[in-house]
């Protein structure tokens, strides 16, 4: 009943947004490989990026507006780890993530105070949202640059985690938290550095996101950032290649599920399913290396 | 110590006759007063956060999916209860919807508890074999899944779809959610205080330990999963009835954030803790902290930063320094006990007399 | 030192509870509450905001009642519904306690339905502003309304696609659980049906911002006009990302979509954009309405607060502020005829109230305390400005 282009364009847009939750996904997996915490505040600084930007492009032209903005986001990512994370470090796990929901709570409360509840439109950016005709299908520039930006970013990344001294403590923390305390590596730098990476990514993602959809509303981080996590597990958490296939699988997904009127309902609860069903069955997801629990 | 015991009792009765009357008092005279609505909302969501604490506080299973079991639960019960004449008007869209009963209130407000239950033990299985935090995800999943099922357009003349639920059964008086809560948090205390109860903080203190000593693990969990899953699921019968509508928006991930901040208030492993966290925080985030959202003056100041949100935001700071520097809560994992009081003022008192020798000596 | 602190909290708790128990439910002498249920966030904030700026108006050009010869100052109190109707009880809840003695609002219907039974219950009179779901006031005696209602408003904007701009196969987008939406869109659907046009129900979820699916499915099949009875958030994506993938049809919708906003998000794609609204402000023939919206405009034009709550223009004037005007008036009517701050009394006043001259024409309520009317104004939206395009008098 539809025709290729129709399918094709279902495709493109899930392929965006699945580039866009490997972006946050990333975040996620590098935080829960080292640190053991799932980052619930993750997607609301992804959110608090989006209001950076309509914030800042106020006063000032875009070309400095971008670099600002995603300074901006890493600061507060790290911030948030100093303020939040460590002072329970040597607490139990449950305690880090009550704190994690609760920074999450606080940052949604904040952005609704300072926008009084209502959405913002983004700034415009023509590079990204300038349209294109493409053999009789209107693509977005958006819609190329996301997938080839991100899977360039994480080539970076996975270059800078095998081949340097920072991944290497990285690699080195996330196996084992305290012998590699032992054998000398500043723990805490580490995980500012993992912060550092994941925010910054965050940043990157939000700009395409909300350039694309064009507005931010204080709510909007919590959903695509439960997604982006679930991708993360999907892929084998503390796996980067991991989280990025399983974002796309996610998106894709999520893209057909939305275009089928009697299912569409379930385009979020599957990315649960999904998950549910990863965890019942390969625990250690696609790409996970099987850790042995110990006693 | 029996005469200790007889005091106690006493002073309960005593407690518990001047809350009856105070509460007979509010229901009369100021039944639409903040003060009812802070009751009422207050009473149900102990009952909530307690059946958390249960799970999250006393057994050591961090579960996320408790808004989830609440849905289910308010659904249950709006579901069995609207009038038949009514259901033509509340499912407009769905012909009147294919269930055409009325149950009794307590008939419908039990079945709550049960359906909940039903789901519960079909998910438990699988799911309570996770580790913490994947279980935590898995049952926040679950609930987000539930939540879709409940609006899918195909079980719409159960469920209404995503559309509203409402002129079902209600309560008027304040004292019912009291009632309700109360027998269902005693019944809550009872099986802390029992073997089955002992089991369950074992098994929270250190599972391996627990199972080596006997304790069958999947069981106990599976049990503790059950039961606050059956009261999950009233308190959300009993919140439905509160807002005199459903709809399935209402139970998302936040809420049980909202619970679980709840517990942490008033400590993790402490049912009086959960009690006064509930009442405590439903007071402020409806009642003493919503001058902060209105900007007019102030003693002749005019405070320009105390606009809608305002209270949200001073609210989570709170919320934020209660998990970062008082992580036990207000009651830590005590309880509220009669001697304890009693020993509490008899210290102060003796301190007191002290520092006066003290003083006196000098 | 904690236990101490754990117990003078409880303490405290127990009794500021009991203290501001005693003097919760006393009503001062000469004042008189007026209670506004309005959204000032979430989805429809923008459109809530405009409605309480009519009301604040109406509140500056008559702050005070009289009853039975004694003075009362009106005292407004606000409560945010959050424009979701599962946060409407708690705000209705909260206007409960506060002892207001008649409410007005809302903006979007869902909130008004699932607070309507609680106003009922506890006797005091809502008096309906821009919702327009006739199950807001349908099966209850206590909620008024002074705006037209869905099944007129759907019949117009059905003839309207189907006549005018030869829409006979339209795509009904409709937020999933809505009761606005879904209520309009049933409307809608049914008049198109009558003329012997189609109208396929597109649905998405609450929060949604990718409708890039949608688009592509209205794309594929080939329909011929887009009606989209959604907030006003959803409306800037949903306009932008239709012209973004080469959806070039009439894009419809109905009274929410009067918001200077949406054009202002969407900038040069709001293109063949057409909705119903309650009132023109241009139109000069009406000298109630042309001296409401000179007054107005100046009265706005004083505070800066106030231009932002507009939209960041005094010029504009969205047909929902009149509707917050009206509403207010009517209720300050009830309550003097009424002579009484009590619900119930007002409720019998409003059932047989009659004003003549407010700013939306005459105001008359029918047995379902519906305002009768049987105008409408359609508008469209042109250089990013909200425009008058044509008037339906029926």
């Amino acid at each position: 009943m539809h025709d290729a282009a129709y399918y094709i364009q279902l495709l493109l847009s899930g392929v965006t947004v699945g580039s866009l939750y490997a972006l946050i996904a990333i975040g996620y997996t590098m935080v829960y490989g080292i640190l053991r915490l799932i980052n619930f505040a993750h997607g609301d600084i992804f959110m608090m990026a989006g209001f950076f930007m309509v914030y800042i492009s106020a006063e000032c032209s875009l070309a400095i507006a971008v670099p600002v903005v995603l300074i901006l986001t890493v600061i507060l990512g790290v911030a948030i780890e100093k303020a939040a994370y460590k002072p329970l470090r040597t607490a139990p796990r449950m305690s880090v993530m009550i704190s994690a929901i609760g920074v999450s709570y606080l940052l949604q409360n904040l952005a609704n105070y300072i926008t009084g509840g209502i959405a913002r439109a983004y700034p415009d950016i023509p590079f990204l949202t300038q349209v294109m005709n493409v053999g009789g299908l209107n693509i977005k520039r958006i819609t190329i640059v996301t997938p080839i930006l991100t899977i360039a970013l994480v080539a970076v990344l996975v270059i800078l985690i095998k081949k340097t001294k920072v991944g290497m403590a990285m690699r080195a923390v996330s196996r084992d938290f305290e012998t590699s305390q032992l054998m000398g590596i500043k723990i805490n730098s580490v995980i500012s550095m993992t912060f550092v990476i994941g925010s910054f990514l965050a940043g990157v993602a939000s700009i395409l996101y909300f350039a694309n959809y064009g507005q931010v509303s204080p709510m909007i981080g919590a959903m695509p950032g439960l997604k982006a996590f679930v991708a993360a597990v999907f892929g084998g958490i503390g796996s980067i290649p991991g989280a990025v296939i399983g974002a796309f699988i996610i998106g894709i997904c999520e893209s057909f599920i939305k275009a089928n009127e009697t299912i569409a309902v379930f385009s979020n609860a599957f990315t649960f399913a999904l998950l549910i069903v990863i965890l019942l069955c390969k625990p250690n997801g696609l790409f996970g290396e099987k850790l042995t629990e110990k006693v | 110590m029996k005469n200790n015991k007889k005091r106690n009792l006493l002073l309960s009765l005593i407690l518990a006759a001047v809350c009856v009357a105070f509460l007979l008092y509010v229901d009369k005279f100021q039944h639409y007063s903040m003060l009812a609505t802070v009751l009422k909302k207050g009473a149900i969501y102990s009952l909530v956060a307690v059946s958390l604490n249960l799970l999250n506080g006393f057994t050591g299973l961090f579960s996320l999916g408790q808004a989830g079991f609440m849905m289910i639960g308010a659904y249950t019960y709006s579901i069995l209860t609207i009038p038949v004449a009514e259901r033509a008007g509340v499912y407009q869209y769905f012909d009147g919807g294919i269930v055409q009963i009325c149950l009794p209130m307590i008939v419908g407000l039990i079945l709550a508890g049960i359906v909940p239950t039903i789901f519960a033990w079909l998910i438990g299985k699988p799911v309570l074999k996770l580790k913490s935090d994947y279980l935590a995800i898995a049952t926040l999943g679950f609930a987000e899944i539930m939540r879709a099922i409940i609006q899918w357009k195909q079980v719409g003349p159960l469920t209404n779809a995503s559309n509203l639920l409402k002129k079902f059964a209600n309560f008027d008086s304040i004292l019912f959610p009291f009632v309700v809560s109360a027998l269902c948090i005693g019944f809550i205390v009872l099986l802390i205080n029992s073997t089955y109860g002992r089991a369950f903080k074992a098994i929270r203190d250190d599972e391996i330990a627990a199972e080596a000593m006997g304790i069958n693990l999947a069981k106990h969990k599976i049990q503790s999963f059950l039961i606050s899953s059956f009261f999950a699921g009233i308190g959300g019968a009993l919140l439905a009835m509160f807002q005199s509508s459903v709809q399935a928006s209402t139970f998302t991930s936040t809420m049980t954030y909202e619970i679980l901040l709840i517990v942490v208030i008033g400590g993790i492993g402490s049912i009086t803790g959960s009690i006064i966290g509930s009442f405590l925080y439903i007071a402020c985030s409806e009642w003493w902290l919503r001058f902060l959202d209105d900007p007019s003056s102030y003693l002749g100041v005019n405070i320009p930063f105390m606009r809608p949100g305002f209270r949200m935001l001073v609210f989570s700071v709170v919320i934020m320094i209660v998990v970062l520097f008082f992580r036990k809560g207000i009651m830590g994992d005590r309880e509220f006990s009669w001697d304890g009081i009693i020993n509490f003022f008899k210290k102060i008192f003796k301190k007191k007399e002290k520092t006066a020798k003290e003083v006196s000596s000098q | 030192m904690k236990k101490i602190i754990a117990l003078l909290l409880a303490l405290v708790t127990a009794l500021s509870l009991v203290a501001c128990g005693s003097n919760g439910g006393d009503k001062d002498g000469d004042v008189i509450k007026i209670g506004i249920f309005e959204p000032t966030s979430g989805q429809n904030g923008a459109g809530g905001k405009k409605e309480i700026l009519g009301i604040e108006y109406a509140h500056s050009l008559k702050p005070t009642v009289t009853i039975g010869g004694k003075e009362y100052q009106i005292q407004l109190v606000t409560a945010d519904n959050a424009s979701d109707a599962s946060k409407a009880p708690a705000a209705a809840q909260t206007l409960i306690s506060a002892g207001v003695s008649v409410v007005v609002g809302t903006y979007g219907s869902g909130c008004a339905i699932a607070a309507g039974d609680l106003f009922k219950s506890a006797r005091i009179p809502a008096i309906g502003t821009s919702c327009t779901n006739p199950n807001v006031t349908l099966g209850n005696d206590f909620y008024f309304r002074v705006s037209y209602i869905d099944p007129f408003q759907g019949a117009v904007m059905a003839n309207f696609a189907n006549k005018e701009k030869g829409s006979v196969n339209c795509a009904l987008i409709i937020e999933s659980g809505d009761d606005y939406s879904a209520g309009f869109g049933n409307y809608f659907q049914k008049e198109m049906e009558r003329l012997g046009g189609k109208a396929t129900v597109l649905e998405f979820q609450k929060g949604e911002t990718d409708f890039s699916t949608i688009m592509a499915t209205i794309k594929s099949a080939g329909y011929d006009g887009i009606f989209a009875p959604v907030s006003i958030e959803t409306a800037a994506m949903i306009i932008s990302q239709a012209r973004d993938s080469g959806v070039t049809c009439p894009i419809m919708a109905g009274d929410t979509w009067d918001d200077i906003s949406i054009a202002q998000r969407t900038g040069d794609k709001s293109t063949d954009i057409y909705f119903s609204a309650f009132f023109d402000a241009a139109d000069e023939s009406n000298a109630e309405g042309k001296a409401f919206v000179e007054g107005f405009k100046k009265w706005v034009a004083e505070d800066k607060t106030r231009i932002e709550n507009n939209g960041g223009t005094a010029d504009a004037i969205s047909s929902v502020t009149p509707c917050g005007y009206d509403a207010y008036m009517a209720a300050v009517n009830a309550i003097e005829k009424a002579g009484s701050t009590e619900g119930a009394a007002i409720r019998d006043a409003l059932a047989a109230l009659e004003v003549k001259g407010l700013v939306t024409g005459d105001l008359k309520f029918d047995e379902n305390g519906d305002a009768i009317k049987t105008y409408a104004v359609i508008k469209t939206i042109k250089d990013g400005d909200i425009v008058y395009y044509s008037t339906y008098n029926g």
